[in-house]
C-alpha cells in the first residue's frame, strides 16, 4: 500500500464509533459559550460549588445514560471502547460532569455483574428514566481497607428482610443520588466473606431511616456532590441482595477492574484540554518577536507531552478492547492502566503549566481559565476507585506469577487473540462479566507476547510507508524492551516472600511501576503492528514510536535515549495540524466540535 | 488392579496429601511471617491476620504446586488449612 493511499482513508474506526462525533456534534465547542457545556459555564459552576444538573439533563436529552446499560438490557453499552471516548469527549468540556454521571455505572456495575435477571431489568429501567446510581463502598475511619467496614446489614428473624445501619463517607452522589450499590457486613466476622451489596432505592426507604452528611468542600470538582448518608435501621427486601450474601467483596473488586481502566477517558479527556487551551496561547502569545510555539525548546517540549499521550491513548484503547477479549486478566491490566495514565497525565498538565507560564495560575481570563479547573479537577483521578498506591500494590502481589508464566509462553499461540485485542478495524466481542477474575493467574497477553512482536515488526521490512531506518530503531528498542523485562522478571525472582498485609518491601513498588511502563511500551508496539497501515501517515511512518519507547523507557538501559530532532519537529508538525483541524489529540483523531 | 497395588496407592496419596498439608503451612507461615509451629489447622487463617489478597495469592501457589485450576477465592470460601485440604483432597 502506498503512502498516498494511507493518507486519504478514513480509518474504520470512526465509522465503528459513529457515536464520539455525534456527541462532539451535539455538545458543540465548549470554547463556545452557547454549547451545552460550556467552559464559561463551567467555570461559573465550578466558582460558585453549584452540581451541573442542566447539563447533565442536556446529556441525558442526548440518551448518555443508556451508555451505562448493557445492550442486553436494552441499553447503548456495547463495548468499553466506545465509552472511553464518549467519556474523553465529555471528560474534556467538564470532569465535574463526567465524574458525577460516569459514577452511575459505578453503581450498576455490582447489578450487571452478579444481579438476578429482575434487579437488571429494575435498574436498567432506572437508568433509562435518567435515575442516578452510586457505589458506597467508603467510610470514614477505614479507606480503602473494605474488611474493616462497619455498615452492617442484619437480617430480620422472620428473614425477610435486612435492617441497614452505618455511614457512608465520603461518597460521590450519595445525597443526590436515587439508588446506591452499598457494600455492608452481613455478619460477625472480618473476613473475605463477610461483606455483600445491598441495592438501595431511596423512594422505597422510610424517610426516618437514613439522613445526609453534609457534602465536602474540595480542591477540585468543586461542584460535585460529595457527601454522606447514615442509615438506621433501613429496611431492605432481602431480594436487594446482590449476588450472593458475601460475594459483597468479590463483586466491588470485579466491578472496580471496569471502571480503573475506564479512568483513563477521564484523564485522557482533561490533558487534551490541557493541551488545547496551552496550544490556544503559544499560537498568540508573542515573546522577542515570534509566538511561543516558534521557539524550539516550547515546541519540543509540547511534542513530547503528545508523544507520552498518545501512550496513554494506546494502553487506554488497547485496554478498553481487552476488557471484552481477556477479561479474566484485568486484574492486571486494571491496576497498570490505573497507576499508569492518571500518574502520567497529572505530569504533562504540569509540564503544560510551565508553558503556560501564569495564564496556569489565572482562575478567568484565558479560556475562562479552564486549565487551573483542568489540573484541580484531574487529582481526584489518581485517588479514587482505589489509589495510585493500591493498584501498585495489587500489581505487586501478582509479579512472581507473571514472571514465571511468561517464560512458559512462545506468545505465537496468542496471536489471534493479540489480533483481536489490537487490529481497531475489528469489532470487539461481547464482554462476559462472569469471566472478570480477582486474579490473572500469570496472564499478560501483552508481555507474554512480545516476542512475537518483533515477528511482526521483522514482516514490516521493505514497506514504503516506514523507513528502514525509523523501522530498525523500534526494532532495537522492542529488542531493548524485551531485554529490560528479561532482567526485571531476574529481580522479582530474588525477592523475599510476599508478606500478608501491607508491608510490602519498597522494591515491590519499585517492579511494579517498571512493570507498567514495560506494559505500556509494548502496547504501543502492537498498536503500531496492527494497524500500521490503517491510520494515517503520521501513525503509520512509526517516527511517534520510537518517541513514545524512548520516553517511557526512559528509565531503563536502552540504546540511544537521545530524541531525535526531526522526529520531534514532525510531531510539532502532526500535534499543530490536529489543533488546527479540532481533532482529538489521539491515534484515533476523532473530528471534534469547533 | 491388584489389591496391593490400591493399597500403595492410597499409602502413596496419603504421603502425598501429608507432604500438600505441611507446604501449605509452611507458606501460611512465610506469608503471615510466623512459625509454621504456630499455626493450627482448624484456626481461620484471617485471625492469624491473612488478608484477602495474600489469599488469593497463596491459592495461585496451589494452583502451581498441583498444576490445577482452582477459584482465586478459594481462601476466602475455605478459611482453615483443614477446610482448605478438604477441599483439594480431589484434586491430587
Amino acid at each position: 500500500m502506498s503512502v498516498d493511499i494511507i493518507k486519504i482513508q478514513r480509518p474504520t474506526i470512526f465509522d465503528r464509533l459513529v457515536a464520539v462525533e455525534e456527541l462532539e456534534e451535539f455538545l458543540k465547542s465548549p470554547f463556545d459559550e452557547s454549547s451545552v457545556v460550556s467552559f464559561k459555564k463551567s467555570a461559573e459552576l465550578d466558582e460558585n460549588e453549584i452540581f451541573p444538573y442542566q447539563e447533565i439533563e442536556e446529556l441525558h436529552k442526548w440518551r448518555y445514560n443508556e451508555y451505562y446499560i448493557p445492550k442486553q438490557l436494552g441499553g447503548k453499552l456495547k463495548s468499553f471502547e466506545e465509552l472511553l471516548f464518549l467519556t474523553r469527549s465529555i471528560s474534556r468540556r467538564d470532569l465535574s460532569i463526567s465524574i458525577t454521571d460516569a459514577h452511575t455505572l459505578l453503581g450498576a456495575l455490582p447489578v450487571w455483574i452478579a444481579g438476578s435477571e429482575e434487579q437488571k431489568q429494575e435498574l436498567a429501567k432506572e437508568i433509562r428514566n435518567s435515575r442516578s446510581a452510586c457505589l458506597a463502598v467508603t467510610e470514614r475511619s477505614h479507606g480503602s481497607d473494605l474488611n474493616a467496614n462497619g455498615v452492617c446489614a442484619v437480617k430480620t428473624d422472620d428473614n425477610t428482610n435486612y435492617l441497614l445501619t452505618g455511614e457512608k463517607w465520603p461518597i460521590n452522589k450519595a445525597t443526590l443520588s436515587d439508588i446506591l450499590c452499598v457494600l455492608a457486613k452481613t455478619n460477625d466476622k472480618k473476613d473475605s466473606r463477610s461483606l455483600s451489596i445491598l441495592m438501595v432505592d431511596k423512594e422505597k426507604l422510610s424517610p426516618d431511616t437514613y439522613a445526609y452528611q453534609p457534602k465536602i468542600n474540595t480542591l477540585g470538582i468543586k461542584g460535585c456532590d460529595i457527601s454522606g448518608i447514615v442509615f438506621n435501621k433501613a429496611v431492605l427486601s432481602k431480594n436487594m441482595l446482590v449476588g450472593k450474601e458475601g460475594a459483597g467483596l468479590e463483586i466491588t473488586l470485579k466491578g472496580f477492574q471496569i471502571t480503573r481502566t475506564l479512568c483513563a477517558g477521564l484523564s485522557l479527556g482533561a490533558v487534551d484540554t490541557a493541551l488545547r487551551t496551552t496550544l490556544n496561547f503559544v499560537l498568540k502569545r508573542q515573546l522577542y518577536g515570534k509566538t511561543v510555539f516558534d521557539i524550539q525548546h516550547s515546541r519540543h517540549t509540547l511534542a513530547k507531552i503528545f508523544i507520552d499521550i498518545i501512550s496513554c491513548d494506546c494502553l487506554a484503547i488497547a485496554s478498553s478492547r481487552g476488557l471484552h477479549e481477556i477479561t479474566s486478566q484485568f486484574s492486571v491490566w486494571s491496576a497498570i492502566v490505573k497507576n499508569y495514565i492518571p500518574q502520567k497525565v497529572e505530569q504533562s498538565i504540569h509540564e503544560l503549566s510551565v508553558i503556560l507560564g501564569s495564564r496556569f495560575y489565572f482562575r478567568d481570563d484565558h479560556d475562562h481559565g479552564v486549565f487551573q479547573k483542568m489540573m484541580r479537577d484531574n487529582s481526584i483521578i489518581s485517588l479514587f476507585d482505589g489509589s495510585t498506591i493500591i493498584n501498585k500494590h495489587s500489581l505487586s502481589l501478582q509479579l512472581k506469577f507473571l514472571a514465571k508464566k511468561r517464560a512458559k509462553s512462545t506468545g505465537i499461540e496468542l496471536e489471534k487473540t493479540l489480533e483481536n485485542i489490537f487490529s481497531l478495524n475489528k469489532e470487539v466481542s461481547d464482554i462476559d462479566y462472569n469471566k472478570l477474575d480477582l486474579f490473572s493467574k500469570g496472564n499478560n497477553i501483552v508481555l507474554q507476547g512480545i516476542e512475537f512482536a518483533l515477528s511482526k515488526l521483522g514482516n514490516l521490512k521493505g514497506k514504503n510507508s516506514v523507513s528502514p531506518k525509523t523501522l530498525s530503531e523500534i526494532l532495537n528498542l522492542t529488542i531493548d524492551l524485551i531485554s529490560n523485562l528479561m532482567d526485571l522478571e531476574n529481580k522479582v525472582d530474588k525477592l523475599p516472600v510476599v508478606e500478608s498485609g501491607h508491608n510490602l518491601e519498597t522494591e515491590y513498588f519499585d517492579l511494579a511501576q517498571s512493570y507498567c511502563k514495560l506494559h505500556t511500551a509494548a502496547t504501543s508496539v502492537f498498536m503500531w503492528v496492527y494497524n500500521q497501515e490503517e491510520l494515517g501517515e503520521y501513525f503509520s511512518k512509526g517516527e511517534w514510536l520510537v518517541l513514545s519507547l524512548q520516553r517511557t523507557l526512559d528509565s531503563f538501559t536502552i540504546y540511544k535515549k537521545e530524541l531525535d530532532k526531526e522526529y520531534l519537529e514532525n510531531t510539532a508538525k502532526h500535534l499543530l495540524t490536529l489543533h488546527t483541524e479540532g481533532k482529538l489529540f489521539s491515534i484515533t483523531p476523532f473530528q471534534l466540535s469547533n | 488392579m491388584s489389591e496391593k497395588t490400591g493399597a500403595i496407592e492410597v499409602a502413596a496419596k496419603s504421603a502425598s496429601i501429608t507432604e500438600m498439608e505441611n507446604w501449605l503451612i509452611n507458606r501460611v507461615a512465610e506469608h503471615l511471617s510466623m512459625d509454621s509451629e504456630k499455626i493450627s489447622i482448624h484456626e481461620e487463617l484471617v485471625l492469624y491476620g491473612l488478608d484477602s489478597m495474600s489469599a488469593i495469592m497463596i491459592s495461585g501457589d496451589i494452583e502451581e504446586k498441583l498444576n490445577v485450576e482452582l477459584p482465586s477465592t478459594t481462601l476466602w470460601d475455605y478459611p482453615t488449612i483443614h477446610d482448605i485440604m478438604l477441599f483439594l483432597k480431589d484434586k491430587m
